[in-house]
């Protein structure tokens, strides 16, 4: 193997300069040898051209534009495709080999070091064989459907913009406990400091919606959406409430990257994360009692909480 | 998971054709205005095959910009299970309020004002280079094209920040 044997090898093959130059400085900062190629009519050339070839290597990195070049015969633990159009683009290759699902198209979007790290471990330990697995980082799994977790927090957002707007219009008296901290927080959350900077399309929307009020109130109006939706064969509404709920804990869950049923050596890692999912669980209880009335701190508090784990699935 | 279709399209125009095709045949025919590279087929055809190919692909943006706030909208998310199963009238108005909140707490309009710029601006680079081409005494000749090269770089440059301003566009619908 060209270069130090003690330094982890990882090429780079991509013709769009910037970005190849970016994504191999993200894997040189974690001490790996990085080798870069490119194509020039139609051939795959190494730069810089007096380089040794490296005969294997632990990862390597493959911009989807550059699939059609002869790959000189140079093993690799770890093959990693990208590019401009996500991990869906039509170039993917039938042969074994993960995904960058995200878009990488310039060389703001390539792995950080953070992400060069979590791949660098990741390929070290399929190289090692060790058991269990090592975590795959986040960037080589399809988006995960979080359509649970979402419909909830759609939900809370209806629900605390019709109590903002029966606020501002003062109808239905005053909204008893609606200025919390976490009310306030969770208001800010939504868009509504935003929205009444905009006068006029601050009345245009909250003519109407106070009428709501006593509806987003019932646990009947949460419940029809969570009834609904891809749980199969569930049966009756309560069996189907249940699973949503269930849904949503492993949404919740699976995000923080703890996998159901929890193994009895992951309790004490799961823990705090089953503690977080609190608020949730309440507004899910909430839902579920008969005739039962939602009120606002428990959406606030949902809702929060559902912000944090949406926004970092980049779905807020 | 199924990709927007916006976002599709989206890739079809700036990522497969704006990138990975044109702007990289007008860089490389500014490199051989420049004498980097010699290409006789480009040199030949670049003005009456490649370039004009703007045209056909120009109004592609006006309709990703014009359909981004409807397809992109999490008001879409009403389209399908579970939030399909609100009744019609909290579709409506829920669907209203959360397309109301996205508009006023993420830069929509900002985006796609911004992007109408800088199409704005790579037509006018784009037209201005045509004029001057159709005064230019062979455009199937460098030398005679060699005048004109500000001209290319400005309509590649021009090119290039369009391709920018399309990338900012989120690419999965976000709920605010």
């Amino acid at each position: 193997m060209a270069g130090d044997p003690d330094r982890d090898v990882v090429i780079v093959v991509d013709s769009a300069p910037t970005r190849r130059e970016a994504m191999a400085n993200s894997f040189r900062t974690q001490g790996c040898k990085v080798f870069r190629f490119f194509e020039q009519n139609a051939k795959l050339l190494q730069r810089p051209a007096n380089e040794e070839q490296p005969e294997s290597c632990l990862i390597l990195l493959w911009h989807f534009g550059d699939l059609e070049q002869e790959w000189p015969a140079i093993g690799a633990t770890l093959t990693v495709y990208y590019g401009g159009n996500g991990g869906n683009d039509r170039r993917k290759p039938k042969k074994a080999g993960q995904r960058i699902w995200r878009r990488v198209g310039s060389k703001e979007s390539v792995l950080n070091e953070e992400e060069a790290k979590q791949l660098v471990t990741y390929a070290k330990g399929l190289s090692s064989g060790a058991r269990p697995l090592p975590t795959k980082p986040s960037f080589l799994s399809l988006p995960q459907k979080v359509y649970a977790l979402s419909t909830l927090a759609v939900l809370c957002k209806g629900y605390l913009a019709v109590h903002a707007a029966v606020d501002a219009m003062k109808e239905h008296g005053t909204v008893t406990d609606f200025d919390t901290s976490d009310i306030r927080e969770a208001l800010k959350e939504i868009g509504w400091d935003e929205l009444q900077k905009n006068r006029e399309a601050l009345q245009n929307m909250i003519v109407g919606l106070s009428d709501h009020f006593i509806l987003v109130r019932s646990s009947e109006w949460w419940l029809k959406p969570c009834l609904g939706g891809d749980l199969g064969d569930a049966g009756s509404s309560q069996a189907r409430l249940k699973k949503f709920a269930a849904t949503a804990e492993n949404e919740w869950m699976q995000i923080h990257g703890i996998v159901s049923p929890v193994p009895e050596e992951g309790a004490a890692a799961a823990k705090p994360v089953q503690d977080a999912f609190k608020h949730v669980k309440t507004l899910l209880d909430s839902i579920e009692m008969e005739n039962g009335e939602v009120v606002p701190s428990v959406v606030a508090s949902a809702y929060l909480d559902l912000c944090k784990v949406l926004k970092s699935k980049g779905r807020i | 998971m199924s990709v927007p279709v916006w976002q599709h399209r989206r890739g079809q125009f700036n990522h497969d054709w704006l990138k990975n095709q044109f702007l990289l045949a007008l860089g490389n025919f500014i490199n051989l205005l420049d004498d980097l590279i010699e290409n006789d087929e480009l040199e030949t055809s670049f003005v009456s095959v490649v370039l004009p190919q703007w045209e056909d692909h120009r109004d592609e943006v006006g309709d990703l910009l014009e359909d981004f706030d409807q397809e992109m909208s999490p008001r879409t998310l009403f389209e399908r299970s579970p939030l399909a199963q609100c009744d019609r009238d909290t579709r409506q108005w829920l669907g209203d309020v959360i397309h109301t909140l996205w508009l006023a707490k993420n830069p929509v309009h900002e985006c796609i004002q911004g992007a109408s710029a800088r199409l704005r601006e790579a037509d006018e680079a784009y037209e201005l280079l045509q004029r001057r081409l159709r005064n230019c005494s062979n455009t199937r000749s460098a030398p005679a094209m060699l005048p004109l090269r500000g001209l290319f770089v400005e309509f590649y440059r021009a090119c290039q920040k369009l391709a920018k301003a399309i990338e900012q566009f989120p690419s999965d619908v976000r709920i605010t």
